[in-house]
This record gives C-alpha cells, structure tokens and sequence, in this order.
C-alpha cells in the first residue's frame, strides 16, 4: 500500500541526500588527494635517489670532492612535473633540511649533506609538505623521501 | 495519512550506523593500498641503489662491494617510521664487466599506521616485500 508523504518527509530526504553526497564527496577527493600525494612521494623518491648518485661522484674539478651542488638542479628537473602547485626550495649545498615541523606547508625541500653519522656517505633528502589541492579533506600529507649512495671520488 | 511513520528514525539510524564504517573503511583502504604502493617504491629505490653502489667498489673486492650496498641500503631506508630494511642478499664482489643482482628485503608495520584499526586485533601487523636490481659494472674499472 503506497502511502502519501508527509509534510517532513520531504526534508528528512533532503537531510539523508546531505549526509550522503557529504560523505560520497569526502570519499572522492579524500581518494584523489591520496592519488595525487603518491604520485608525489613516489616522484620525491626516485628524484632523490637520482640526486644522491650525481652528488656522491666527483666534481668535474676535484676528483677527491663530491659534487653536492650537483643535486638540486637534478631533483627540481624531476619533481617540476608533480609538484601541483608546491614550491621546492633548493638548500645550499652541505645544509641539511629543515625539521619537518617548521617547514611551511606547501613547500618542499631538497638538500645534499654528507651523512653526519659517516662521511663516506652522501646524503639528498627531499622533505616538507606538498600543497594542499582539496582542502576540504584535510589530510596532513607529509614527504621525507632520503636517498644515501657511497660517495665515487678518485685519489692519486 | 501524515507525519512521520513509526520506526522511520530508528531506521535511519540504522542505514546510518552501516553506511559510515563502511565509508570510512573504504577510505582506510585507499590509503592502506597507498602505504604499501609506496613502501614497494621505497625498497626497489633501495635496492636500485645498492645494486649501483656494489658497482662502484673497485671489482674483485667482495668486502668492499657488499658493505657499499649494505650501507646504501640502510641509509635510504632507516628513517622511515613504519617500514624497516631486512637483509640484502647476493650483493657482493664483482668483475670488472660483469653485473650484480641484489634482493632487497624488508618489512611494513602497519601496526604503526592508522590503518592499524583495520586489524585490531593484531597488534604487530606486518606486511613482508623484496625487491630485485640489477648493476652493470665498467669493463674498464680497477681493482
């Protein structure tokens, strides 16, 4: 038997279609947002790897110095494609990143270092956090993408 | 007949209480695939990279070799929270012209990631991967 509708049933319709399209919509770009954040980190790491094997080989001129300066232009030349908005701030070679705390969001660091706990060991780091696309799912992305190679240097 | 039906609220509450778990396990989900996408990219880099460090100790030098992929491959994964570097097998000594195959292995606690709710009951919920690379030596390079 069809019963007619109430005079509240209408917007309790309305209320449950809010609700769901709500969470339908939060699911979607929560799931974009993931898409999108992988893509990155995956970019981050694979820069940062190729970023590490050019620094830890010897500079053109010094065949005992690693070419840490070598790093940045490599990392930025990959990561440009995804960046989706993020800025990346290329450290002076030999500074480390700043802590994942007070970088600010939307930015993206890349640093060459040697390893501090073993000079043998060159150390690029890609770190910050990647500008927030769907802000209304805040979701605290973070990347701290480290790629450590053997330094390749040459003595007489 | 008008005004709400009787059981229409409960019913509500009901598709409610179903629909929000599920959403949110779907979304769990989608990072849960993502956490593991991403430490299987972490590794192969790892691995890639040790196997190219093994090549760039002089050849013939297996101690040499293999302490340079060691230390590669630990480097590149230690500063990860959830993920942990296993053993580096086959990745020794080399001749010059010849190549090294290393298997990176490694462990994902994804007891320690939010998605941890999804397995509540397992409080060392882990996900074991390996990853496989090549290094192609200089025919050229000393000993």
């Amino acid at each position: 038997m069809l019963l007619p509708v109430g005079p509240h049933q209408g917007g309790q319709s309305l209320v449950e279609f809010a609700f769901t399209i709500g969470s339908f919509l939060l699911v979607l770009f929560g799931a974009l947002s993931t898409a999108l954040y992988a893509v990155q980190r995956s970019a981050a790491v694979t820069a940062a790897a190729a970023g590490v094997r050019a620094a830890a080989s010897a500079q053109s001129s010094s065949a005992s110095s690693v070419d840490l300066g070598a790093a940045g232009p490599l990392v930025s030349d990959r990561l440009q494609p995804v960046l989706f908005g993020t800025t990346l701030d290329q450290e002076p070679p030999g500074t480390p990143c700043d802590s994942l705390d007070s970088i600010r969001p939307g930015h993206l660091e890349v640093c060459a270092t040697l390893d501090p706990t073993d000079a043998s060991m060159v150390l690029v780091v890609v770190r910050g956090r990647p500008y927030d696309l769907f802000p209304i799912v805040p979701l605290p992305w973070t990347i701290d993408a480290p790629a450590e190679f053997h330094r390749v240097t040459f003595q007489r | 007949m008008t005004g709400a039906c009787r059981g229409c609220s409960g019913q509500a509450l009901i598709e409610t209480a179903i629909t929000i778990p599920v959403l949110l396990t779907l979304l769990l989900s989608f990072l849960l695939a993502m956490v593991v996408a991403q430490a299987y990219v972490d590794v192969d880099t790892a691995t890639s990279l040790a196997a190219a460090a093994a090549v760039s100790a002089p050849a013939n030098n297996d101690a040499l070799s293999g302490q340079f992929a060691q230390k590669t491959y630990d480097g590149t994964l230690r500063r990860s929270s959830y993920l942990e570097p296993g053993s580096l097998d086959n990745c020794g000594g080399y001749q010059a012209g010849g190549t090294v195959t290393c298997t990176g292995h490694a462990t994902i606690f994804l007891s320690r990631t939010p998605m941890a709710i999804l397995q509540p009951l397992d409080a060392n919920w882990h996900v074991d991967i390996q990853a496989t690379a090549t290094g192609y030596s200089s025919p050229y390079r000393s000993t």
